[in-house]
C-alpha cells in the first residue's frame, strides 16, 4: 500500500486539511496528516477527474459526494488508480455521442429548414390573408418612411416631384401598361425628389421611382421597363410578402446567433435569396407585360447595361449578397424577348420631354 | 501603492497574515479552446456558443487561485442551452404580438394607434429592465456554479428589485444631467455586493458611497460636455448635418477633433472607469477581510493598445486578402460566383479572428491583470465558511437573448 500527500476539503465547510492519502485494492482512504483521523473513504470507482485543473494540479472527487474536493500533485497516483480499475474521466458511449450529433444535426437542419423552406411559405399564406386596404395603408406609410430616409441619405428635403404634364405622362404609361396585366389592381406612381437611381414597388399597388432614374434614363422605354418591373412586383404581392418574411427572420436570426452578431449579414443573404426569385419574376413577367400591350421592350436591357457600366467596380462583387440577380443574368433574360414588329414607343416626344421635366414642380412630403 | 486617502488599505498586507490571490494558465491552452469553438460555432450556426461559453470559463474560473486552491466551474452547456429555449419561449411570443400591434396600428390606426403606441413604448421600458434583469440573473447562475474547495459561491436577492433600482438610478442620472450619476448608481451595486455570498458567508459595502467619486465624475462630465459641445457648435456654425454627403469633402478640422478627441475620450472613459473600479473593491468586505485593487490606467490602457493593434491588423489583412482574390477571380462580365465566395470566406475569418483576438488579447490579460494586482487584508476563518445551496437549475437563458455581456 502507497501512500500520497494532498490536500483536502470536505464540502460541509472551506477548511483545508492536509492529508495522506492510502490505497488500498478498492477504496481511498484520506486521512489528516497530523491528527490520523478519517476524514474519507472514497471507492476507487467512484472517482472521477476535476478535467479543467492548470498543469501541475489533480483534483478529484467522488460521485458520493459532490461538493467535496482531493488535491494532490503527483500524476503517479493516477498511473496508480488506472491501474486499479478506476474510471476518472468518463467518456459518453459512441452510441449516445452519436445520437448526440444526430440530434444536433437535425435540429439546425431543422432551423434551415424553418427559415429557407417553411417561413417563406406560409408568410406568403400570412402575406395573402391581408385585405387590400390594410395593404395600401401599410404602402403608403412604408412611402412615407421611404422617401423620409431617402432625403435623408441625399442630404435633401423629403419632397414628390409634380409638374402637372410629367405625373399626366407617368399616370399615362402606367394605365397603358396596366392593360397588358390585365389586373383589377390600382397602382399609384410617386417620383421622389432624390439622386439615387431607383425604383421601389411597396404594399397595395404603391410605387416610388426616383427623380435620378428619370435624369438616367434615355428613353420613355427605359422608364416604362422599370415601371412593369416594379408593377410585376406589386401583382405577386412580392412587396407585402417580402415585409413578411423579413419580420420572422429577424426573429429566427435572433434565436440563432443569440443577439445581433452577424444578424445583418445573415439576414441579407437569407431574405436575399428569396427576392432573387422575386426579381426574376418581376423581369420576365414585366416584360411579357410590354410584350403584350406592345410596347417596345428593349428598354430593360439598355438600362441594364448603362447601369452596370456605371455602378462597374464595386456592385459586380457584391452580386451573391445583393439582392438583384447579375446584371449579366438580367440582360440575357431581356433580351430573349423579342419586340412585336408593330412595336410602339412608350410616350410621344411631347411627352417625354414633360416627364423629364418633372422636378420643375416639387411638393414637400406631408407627415 | 497609492496615496489616495479613499483608496487606502491598512495595514500593507504582510504575508502570512492575508490571502494570496493568483493567476496562472497556459495561453495556448486557452488558445486551443477558443479556436475549436469558433470552427465548431459556424457549421452549428452558433448553436456551439453554450458549450463554447462553458470551455472558457472553466479555463478562466481555474486558472484563479486563493490561497494555492483554484476555483472551478461546474455549469453545463445543456444548461445554458435550456435556459436561452425557456427565454426563447417567452420572448418571441411577445416579439410577435408586438409586430401584429404595430401592423394594425398602420392599417388601422383609429382603433389600434393609441394601443400600439403604449405598448411599444412599454416595451422598451421593459426591455432596459429586462437587460438589468437579465444581468442579475445570469450573475446568479454563474455564482452558483463557482466553487472553492467545494464551496459554492451564490447570489441571493432578486432579480426585480436589482432591475428597479437601476432604472431608478438611469432615472435620476438623467433628470439631473448625470451629475447624479456616482450616487445615483450606488443602491444597485450595493444590492448586488450585499446579496453575494461565498457559502455561507456574505459580501458586504457598508460605507459604500457615490460621494468620493464625484471629484473624477465632474471632471470627465466636464470632458464629455466640452467634447460634445464642440461639436454641435461646429455642426451649427457651418450648417452641416452628420449625414454622408459625397459632395462634402470630409472637413480637416472634424478629422483632427477625431484624431485627438476619440483616443481623449478613451483615456478619460479609463482614467474614471478604473478609478471607480479601485474605490468599489476597496469597499467590499468579507467578513474580516477588506479587499484593494492596485490597477492602473495605465496598465489597462497598453492592453486595450496592443488589443487594437492587433484587432485593426488583422482587419486589414482579411480586407486586403479578399480585395486582392476578388480583382484575380473577377472579370468584366459581371460577378462571378468565385468572388462571392471570397467575400463570405473573408467574413468567416474575420469572425474566426475576432474570436480568438476578443479572449485571448483583453479578457485574458485584463482579468489576470486585475487578479494579479489584487490584495485581500485579514485573515477568514474557513472552518465558518459553511456549504452553500445550490442554485438555479438552468442557465442564463435571458441574458444570451438579451446579449448582456459577460464571457
Amino acid at each position: 500500500m502507497d501512500h500520497y500527500q494532498g490536500r483536502y476539503a470536505d464540502g460541509r465547510t472551506a477548511t483545508l486539511y492536509e492529508v495522506t492519502i492510502r490505497l488500498s485494492a478498492s477504496d481511498l482512504f484520506i486521512e489528516e496528516t497530523t491528527t490520523a483521523t478519517l476524514l474519507a473513504i472514497w471507492p476507487i470507482r467512484h472517482l472521477r477527474k476535476i478535467n479543467d485543473d492548470p498543469p501541475g494540479i489533480f483534483r478529484l472527487r467522488c460521485v458520493d459526494d459532490e461538493a467535496a474536493r482531493l488535491t494532490v500533485f503527483e500524476s503517479h497516483l493516477f498511473t496508480q488508480l488506472a491501474q486499479a480499475g478506476a474510471t476518472l474521466i468518463v467518456r459518453r458511449s459512441w452510441p449516445k455521442r452519436i445520437a448526440i450529433v444526430l440530434s444536433t444535426i437535425l435540429l439546425i437542419l431543422a432551423f434551415i429548414g424553418a427559415g429557407i423552406w417553411g417561413w417563406p411559405r406560409l408568410a406568403d399564406i400570412i402575406a395573402g390573408l391581408l385585405p387590400e386596404n390594410h395593404q395600401q395603408r401599410l404602402g403608403a406609410s412604408a412611402k412615407t418612411t421611404m422617401v423620409t430616409l431617402l432625403a435623408k441619405i441625399y442630404h435633401t428635403e423629403p419632397r414628390f416631384c409634380t409638374s402637372e404634364a410629367g405625373v399626366a405622362a407617368l399616370n399615362k404609361m402606367i394605365a397603358q401598361i396596366a392593360v397588358g396585366f390585365s389586373t383589377p389592381m390600382h397602382f399609384k406612381a410617386d417620383i421622389a425628389d432624390v439622386r439615387m437611381v431607383n425604383a421601389f414597388a411597396l404594399p397595395g399597388g404603391e410605387i416610388v421611382i426616383t427623380s435620378g432614374l428619370i435624369k438616367f434614363a434615355e428613353n420613355p422605354e427605359e422608364i416604362a421597363a422599370v415601371l412593369s418591373h416594379e408593377m410585376a412586383h406589386a401583382i405577386h404581392h412580392h412587396p407585402i410578402r417580402g415585409m413578411v418574411r423579413a419580420m420572422g427572420h429577424n426573429i429566427l436570426i435572433t434565436m440563432l446567433f443569440g443577439s445581433n452578431i452577424g444578424s445583418s449579414l445573415g439576414e441579407a443573404v437569407l431574405n436575399g435569396a428569396y427576392t432573387r426569385d422575386m426579381e426574376a419574376e418581376a423581369d420576365r413577367d414585366g416584360l411579357i407585360a410590354l410584350h403584350e400591350v406592345g410596347i417596345k421592350n428593349l428598354g430593360l436591357a439598355t438600362f441594364f447595361k448603362r447601369l452596370r457600366d456605371k455602378e462597374e467596380g464595386y456592385t459586380q462583387y457584391l452580386s451573391l449578397l445583393s439582392t438583384h440577380p447579375s446584371f449579366e443574368d438580367r440582360i440575357t433574360a431581356a433580351e430573349s424577348i423579342q419586340d412585336r414588329p408593330n412595336a410602339n414607343s412608350a410616350l410621344d416626344t411631347k411627352e417625354w420631354e414633360s416627364l423629364r421635366k418633372v422636378c420643375d414642380q416639387t411638393k414637400p412630403l406631408e407627415d | 501603492m497609492t496615496k489616495d486617502p479613499h483608496l487606502a488599505v491598512h495595514p500593507v498586507p504582510q504575508s502570512g497574515d492575508s490571502h494570496r490571490i493568483s493567476y496562472t494558465d497556459q495561453p495556448s491552452k486557452l488558445a486551443k479552446i477558443i479556436l475549436t469553438n469558433a470552427l465548431l460555432m459556424i457549421p452549428t450556426l452558433g448553436f456551439y456558443r453554450f458549450w463554447a461559453k462553458t470551455k472558457v470559463r472553466r479555463h478562466f474560473w481555474s486558472s484563479i487561485k486563493l490561497d494555492g486552491d483554484a476555483l472551478e466551474y461546474t455549469g453545463t452547456g445543456k444548461e445554458l442551452l435550456i435556459g436561452f429555449l425557456i427565454a426563447a419561449t417567452v420572448f418571441i411570443p411577445i416579439i410577435v404580438v408586438i409586430q401584429i400591434l404595430q401592423y394594425l396600428a398602420v392599417t388601422d390606426p383609429d382603433q389600434y394607434g393609441l394601443i400600439a403606441a403604449v405598448v411599444n413604448f412599454s416595451f422598451i421600458i421593459l426591455l432596459v429592465f429586462l437587460v438589468y434583469f437579465a444581468f442579475f440573473t445570469a450573475r446568479r447562475y454563474r455564482m452558483s456554479r463557482t466553487l472553492w474547495r467545494g464551496i459554492r459561491g451564490g447570489l441571493d436577492g432578486s432579480g426585480f428589485v436589482y432591475a428597479l433600482r437601476c432604472v431608478w438610478a438611469l432615472f435620476l442620472t438623467s433628470i439631473t444631467a448625470g451629475i447624479a450619476g456616482p450616487y445615483a448608481e450606488m443602491p444597485a451595486l450595493r444590492y448586488i455586493i450585499k446579496n453575494s455570498r461565498f457559502g455561507t458567508q456574505r459580501f458586504d459595502a457598508p460605507s459604500l458611497s457615490g460621494g468620493p467619486l464625484m471629484k473624477r465624475w465632474l471632471v470627465y462630465l466636464f470632458c464629455l460636455f466640452v467634447f460634445f459641445g464642440a461639436l454641435i457648435i461646429y455642426a451649427v456654425m457651418s450648417g452641416m448635418t452628420f449625414q454622408p454627403a459625397e459632395e462634402t469633402k470630409p472637413p480637416v478640422f472634424l478629422g483632427v477633433f477625431f484624431l485627438i478627441g476619440l483616443p481623449g475620450f478613451i483615456v478619460l472613459n479609463l482614467w474614471y472607469g478604473i478609478y471607480r473600479i479601485r474605490y468599489i473593491t476597496s469597499q467590499i468586505i468579507y467578513g474580516p477581510v477588506r479587499f484593494a485593487s492596485g490597477i492602473t490606467t495605465g496598465s489597462v490602457l497598453w492592453i486595450g493598445f496592443i488589443y487594437l493593434l492587433a484587432f485593426i491588423g488583422m482587419l486589414l489583412a482579411v480586407v486586403l486578402a479578399v480585395s486582392v482574390l476578388a480583382s484575380i477571380f473577377s472579370h468584366p462580365s459581371g460577378g462571378s460566383p468565385i468572388v462571392g465566395a471570397i467575400i463570405i470566406a473573408g467574413a468567416i475569418l474575420a469572425f474566426i479572428g475576432i474570436s480568438i483576438i476578443v479572449p485571448l488579447l483583453l479578457i485574458r490579460p485584463l482579468l489576470k491583470r486585475f487578479i494579479e494586482t489584487m490584495v485581500m487584508v485579514g485573515k477568514i476563518d474557513f472552518s465558518h465558511i459553511g456549504q452553500a445551496a445550490r442554485g438555479p437549475g438552468r442557465g442564463e437563458g435571458l441574458a444570451d437573448i438579451l446579449d448582456v455581456g459577460g464571457f
